[in-house]
């Protein structure tokens, strides 16, 4: 029911088709890419042409097969960090909204700690302290500081929740507690660790983009972060190469926005309240046919 | 079912926190020396307005809330700290059915996984028996076709069909006395009588015994043999209902009887007993009789102390100095 309403949301028809785009390119970058994206193949910076798509960058490199190599990390990076981060926000807040008490107590003051803490600086310090620090470990650096937010929604959510009824209920029929954690509890949720999770990614791509391009990542991978801090660093822009600036950007901007569109749906999918615009929509479709009068 | 169950209250007090600061907390009476009696295949009735701590009682049975003082005993057992598996088993014979039908189903299950569970956590019911019995519940208890209904998700059910569900999941535990907190007060008026008829079924088939909450006591008349008449906590009047909703004796219960809707009365008819007025909070230093705000034949003496219990007849019980 849930995946049918989706394929009915415009948002959600949209960001799924670029997002599944993007990695079904990515994936294929062997296939599809027509040049090895670390080798020198023409002149530096060759406006696009039909020889080299997105032209080339300063170090005479294809810059549309390095945009198709790039995705590979930026969105496994994305991915990865995104799912440190739900899963560490899904069992402190679970734990916390479930059992409250002490075990509440701890949990809170450690999601206030890392609230309170600003994010990007802390993520500057930790990279520029570990050095030239490789994908894996962005997605790592990125998974442990960003869970508090979607910690502190969850437990929120299950406060909510296990004052209802039917929790209640499956207490008094007998249910031990990791039943109705994962039973009663979690199906529940699942719109919003979903919409959780695509905020994470999106966060993910956007940090481990911005570290990169300030040059703390580990410029021998191909990223779209290190393909803009290569671009920079060569001075792109000011030579009029703006291929090799603009190509990686859209790249970003194009992936988040597809998943932006993607938590609106699943937003709007969760939240009956919000579903109310196709309605309208089908309204005044029936007024234009005359079906209906106003 | 072997030997008759009797679940006995005596005393039973609540105190909620209302305010205050965590050393010196102010706290309200939810409950105040309630003491009743629930057998198998019996009915009581708990009638009173909003507040009145109806649910407060069942909740307490049931470990919901811890209670404040007083004793409830099963078959003479003290069931209040029972733990593990002595636990589990007063859970199997003691079931509730929550007052929101809306609320008290999970969403995101179907019926079949609702009624499958205490099957499985009581009786251990596995692969054809566990469906064979899921079914036979279902039928039971009206909903058929019942392999559709199974497989349905509680909002594709009426408000009715899910109470029934509720029914049949203390039914499936192997209950033998259901706590029914408002069961049909949001329910359609239409409907009300269906979901009373199949409690009352399960009453005289299975020997379930029942609490039967509402503030509708019209309705108690019609399910069950004895009623209390509860008031900010405290119970007023108990006893056989014939002998309540037809000679009612305290002021408070004549208030609530002569509120029912009556045909052949004039609509402006005036109230017996009592007037209309605040419900008051009770406090555990409150003094007097907690009716005496609202009622008629209040005397001083009702301001300054709590009226002792009187018994007026063989099994028809009050607490006011009226008949003292």
């Amino acid at each position: 029911m849930f995946f049918k309403l989706l394929i009915r949301n415009p948002q959600a028809v949209i960001g799924m088709s670029i997002m599944a785009f993007f990695i079904v390119i990515s994936l294929a970058a062997p296939i599809i890419a027509p040049y090895d994206p670390e080798a020198r193949v023409g002149l530096p910076h060759e406006a696009p042409s039909s020889e080299h798509l997105f032209g080339t960058s300063r170090m005479g490199r294809d810059v549309f097969s390095q945009v198709l190599y790039a995705g590979q990390i930026s969105i496994t990076v994305g991915i990865t960090a995104g799912l440190i981060t739900t899963f560490i926000a899904l069992a402190t807040g679970l734990s916390a909204g479930y059992f409250g008490g002490r075990i509440d107590e701890v949990i809170t003051f450690a999601t206030n700690v890392i609230l309170v803490l600003p994010q990007l600086p802390l993520l500057l310090v930790l990279a520029a302290f570990l050095g030239e620090v490789s994908p894996a470990l962005i997605a790592f650096i990125i998974g442990v500081t960003s869970w508090a937010w979607g910690s502190r929604v969850i437990r929120s959510q299950t406060l909510a929740l296990r004052e209802k009824e039917f929790i209640k209920a499956a207490e008094l029929i007998g249910e031990p507690a990791r039943r109705i954690i994962f039973i009663e509890l979690l199906p529940n949720l699942i719109s919003i660790i979903g919409s959780g999770f695509i905020g994470a990614v999106i966060y993910a791509v956007m940090t481990q983009a911005t570290l990169e391009f300030i040059g703390l990542g580990d410029p021998t991978s191909i990223s779209w972060g290190t393909m803009l801090y290569h671009a920079q660093t060569s001075s792109a822009i000011y030579v009029g190469a703006w291929w090799d600036l603009l190509v990686p950007c859209v790249a970003i901007s194009l992936f988040g926005a597809s998943l932006a569109l993607l938590n609106f749906a699943v937003d709007e999918v969760a939240n009956p309240k919000l579903r109310a615009k196709g309605a309208l929509r089908r309204y005044k479709r029936m007024l234009k046919r005359g079906e209906v009068k106003a | 079912m072997s030997e008759k169950l009797t679940l006995t209250v005596k005393g039973l007090k609540k105190d909620f926190r209302s305010g205050g600061t965590t050393l010196n907390p102010k706290k309200m009476r939810a409950l105040n020396d309630v003491s009743l009696n629930l057998e198998s295949g019996k009915a009581l009735a708990i009638v009173g307005e909003s507040g009145s701590g109806k649910s407060t009682i069942a909740k307490i049975i049931t470990g919901i809330h811890d209670p404040t003082g007083g004793e409830i005993e099963l078959n003479g057992k003290n069931v209040v700290k029972l733990k593990g598996d002595d636990k589990r088993k007063f859970r199997q014979k003691v079931q509730m059915v929550f007052q929101d039908p809306f609320a008290s189903l999970n969403p995101t299950h179907t019926i079949r996984h609702h009624i499958e569970r205490p099957l499985k956590i009581h009786r251990k019911l596995k692969g054809d028996a566990l469906e064979a019995e899921v079914l036979r519940v279902l039928t039971e208890v009206g909903l058929t076709p019942a392999k559709a209904t199974a497989d349905k998700y509680p909002h594709e059910l009426s408000g009715g069909q899910r109470q029934r569900v509720n029914i049949a999941r203390g039914m499936a535990a192997g209950a033998e006395i259901i706590l029914a907190d408002e069961p049909t007060s949001m329910l359609d008026v239409s409907i009300r009588i269906g979901v009373l008829n199949l409690m009352s079924d399960m009453k005289d088939k299975h020997d379930i015994g029942f609490m039967y909450i509402t503030h509708d006591i019209a309705t108690a008349r019609y399910f069950a043999e004895q009623t209390a008449v509860m008031y900010v906590g405290h119970m007023v009047e108990w006893g056989d209902t014939e002998t309540i909703t037809q000679a009612p004796k305290h002021p408070y219960t004549q208030l609530l009887i002569s509120a029912v809707p009556d045909p052949s009365k004039r609509i402006d008819a005036p109230l017996q007993g009592g007037e209309r007025g605040e419900i008051p909070v009770w406090y555990p230093d409150s003094v007097g009789c907690p009716f005496a705000e609202r009622c008629l034949s209040a005397t001083d003496h009702c301001r300054k102390e709590m009226p002792g219990v009187t018994q007026l007849a063989d099994n028809h019980f009050t607490r006011c100095h009226l008949y003292s």
